[in-house]
C-alpha cells in the first residue's frame, strides 16, 4: 500500500488516502522514464497548496510545481521532472471523490 | 546600600538579577561616572535600546540610596538614562568595567538554570550587542506630549524563534497555525473550539449560517478574545494573532511578535516570518496569503487563560 498525502492545508489536517500499487503502478512507470533535473533548489513551501507526497516505508516521492523529489529516510536522493504535471495528475486520479473535488478547485 | 542590577538581555524569560552588598555596590558605583549632570533627553538623545538580546542594565538601589546616584537608572552602551534624562559616561570602557565586574559575580546570579550556560549566553550577546545597536539606535525624535517611547516593540509578544518549532520531529508536524499563533505546542494540530466542545463545523468564510459553527466562534470558545478593532496595534496584555479563511477548504493564523513582525506556521511546514510573495509581514491584511483569501479579525491571546487542543 502507498499513502497520499495533499500538502495542502494550514489549519486542517492534510488529506491523505491509501492506494494499491497497481493504482500507481503507471505513474510510477512514468517516474522511472522521467529525466532527471538540473535544478537542485529545494522545494518551496508556501501557504497553500505544495504538492503530493507519496509514502512507501522509509520512500517518499513528493511532486510540486513540475518537480519530482524522490527521498529515501527524508533524506533527497534524486529530483526529475514532471513533465506536463503527469506524475501529479496520475497520483490525484486516486484520491477520493471529496477530497479530488477540493484538490481540484485548489489547482485552478 | 545594597543595589539590584538586572541585567536586561532575555525577552521571554524573567532576566537575571544580582543583589550587590554594601562592598560591592561602591566597587561597582566607582566604574559608573557620567559626564557632567544628567540632562533631558531632546530629540537627539539616543532611545534607550529595545532590540533583542543584550540591551543594558537596570540599577536599583534598595537600601540607603546615595544621592550621588539616582536611585534608579539604566546603563547601555556608555549612557545613563533615568527619570526621562540622560548622560554618558565620561570614558569609553565604562561598560566593558562593569561587564567584567558582573562577570565575576556570576555565581551569585539569580533567575539563571546554571552559571556556565548563562555565561556562555550572556558573552555571545555582548559580542553581538554593540553591532546590534549600531543598527538599530535611533534617536528619540522631537518631543511629543505623552511618554517617550523608545523603539516601538510589543513588549509582551512572543519572540520570533523558529528554530524551536521547526528543528524538533515532533514539534514541527504536530503543532500546525493555531498552535503557533497561541504559542502553546499541544503536539496534537489543535483544533479552534475543539477544547471547549464547541469546534468549528464550517470553513465557509469568517461567517457561517445560523446553526454552524466558525473558526473564529471555536476560538472565542477557547477563550481567544476578539479583537476586531485591533487595527494591527499590539494589546496591553497579551499578543495579538489574525485569522484569515481559505473560503471552503482551511484557516490559517498568523501571530504578531515582540519584534512587531508577524510570523506563522503553515500546517506542518516551517515557521516563517515571509509571505507567498517572500515578503516580511508588517500587517497580515495586506499580506500575500495565497488561497486564504478572507480576513476575518484580529484575536488576542493571554497566556495561561487559552484552552486549546
Amino acid at each position: 500500500m502507498y499513502s497520499i498525502t495533499a500538502l495542502a492545508f494550514s489549519g486542517r489536517k492534510n488529506p491523505s488516502w491509501e492506494v494499491k500499487g497497481d493504482q500507481v503502478k503507471e505513474a510510477f512507470n512514468f517516474f522511472e522514464a522521467a529525466a532527471m533535473c538540473a535544478d537542485h533548489s529545494p522545494a518551496e513551501m508556501l501557504l497553500g497548496y505544495n504538492g503530493l507526497q507519496v509514502e512507501k516505508g522509509n520512500k517518499l516521492w513528493h511532486v510540486v510545481n513540475g518537480r519530482i523529489f524522490y527521498k529515501m529516510d527524508d533524506k533527497t536522493v534524486l529530483i526529475k521532472i514532471d513533465e506536463n504535471n503527469r506524475f501529479e495528475k496520475m497520483l490525484l486520479k486516486t484520491a477520493p471523490t471529496e477530497t479530488a473535488i477540493i484538490l481540484n478547485s485548489v489547482m485552478q | 546600600m545594597s543595589v539590584k542590577l538586572t541585567i536586561d538581555i532575555f525577552s521571554g524569560r524573567p532576566n537575571p538579577e544580582l543583589v550587590l552588598t554594601a562592598s560591592e555596590a561602591k566597587e561597582f558605583f566607582s566604574n559608573v561616572s557620567p559626564t557632567g549632570t544628567m540632562r533631558k533627553s531632546n530629540a537627539k538623545t539616543l532611545a534607550e535600546p529595545a532590540h533583542l538580546g543584550f540591551r543594558g542594565i537596570q540599577v536599583e538601589q534598595l537600601k540607603s540610596a546615595t544621592k550621588e546616584m539616582p536611585s534608579n537608572f539604566y546603563l547601555s552602551h556608555e549612557t545613563m538614562y533615568a527619570d526621562g534624562k540622560s548622560a554618558a559616561m565620561d570614558d569609553s570602557g565604562t561598560m566593558e568595567r562593569l561587564q567584567k565586574f558582573i562577570i565575576s559575580k556570576a555565581k551569585s546570579i539569580t533567575n539563571i538554570s546554571n552559571v556556565r550556560d548563562f555565561l556562555k549566553i550572556y558573552k555571545e550577546a555582548l559580542n553581538d550587542s554593540f553591532a546590534i545597536r549600531e543598527k538599530t539606535a535611533v534617536p528619540i525624535g522631537p518631543i511629543v506630549v505623552g511618554p517617550i517611547l523608545p523603539l516601538i516593540t510589543c513588549t509582551c509578544g512572543p519572540i520570533y524563534e523558529p528554530d524551536w518549532w521547526n528543528l524538533n520531529p515532533t514539534i514541527k508536524p504536530n503543532n500546525n497555525c493555531y498552535n503557533y499563533a497561541c504559542n502553546h505546542r499541544t503536539d496534537t494540530f489543535a483544533q479552534p473550539g475543539k477544547a471547549t466542545g464547541n469546534m468549528y463545523t464550517s470553513l465557509s468564510g469568517c461567517a457561517v449560517a445560523a446553526g454552524q459553527k466558525s473558526a473564529k466562534q471555536g476560538a472565542v470558545s477557547d477563550a481567544l478574545i476578539d479583537t476586531p478593532l485591533a487595527n494591527n496595534k499590539c494589546p496591553a496584555q497579551g499578543h495579538l494573532v489574525a485569522l484569515v479563511i481559505w473560503p471552503g477548504a482551511d484557516f490559517h493564523w498568523y501571530r504578531k511578535g515582540v519584534n512587531t513582525k508577524w510570523s506563522h506556521k503553515p500546517g506542518g511546514t516551517s515557521v516563517t516570518n515571509l509571505d507567498n510573495s517572500g515578503a516580511i509581514i508588517t500587517d497580515p491584511r495586506t499580506a500575500n496569503r495565497g488561497n486564504y483569501t478572507q480576513f476575518c479579525t484580529f484575536m488576542n491571546v493571554l497566556p495561561g487563560h487559552i484552552n486549546i487542543k
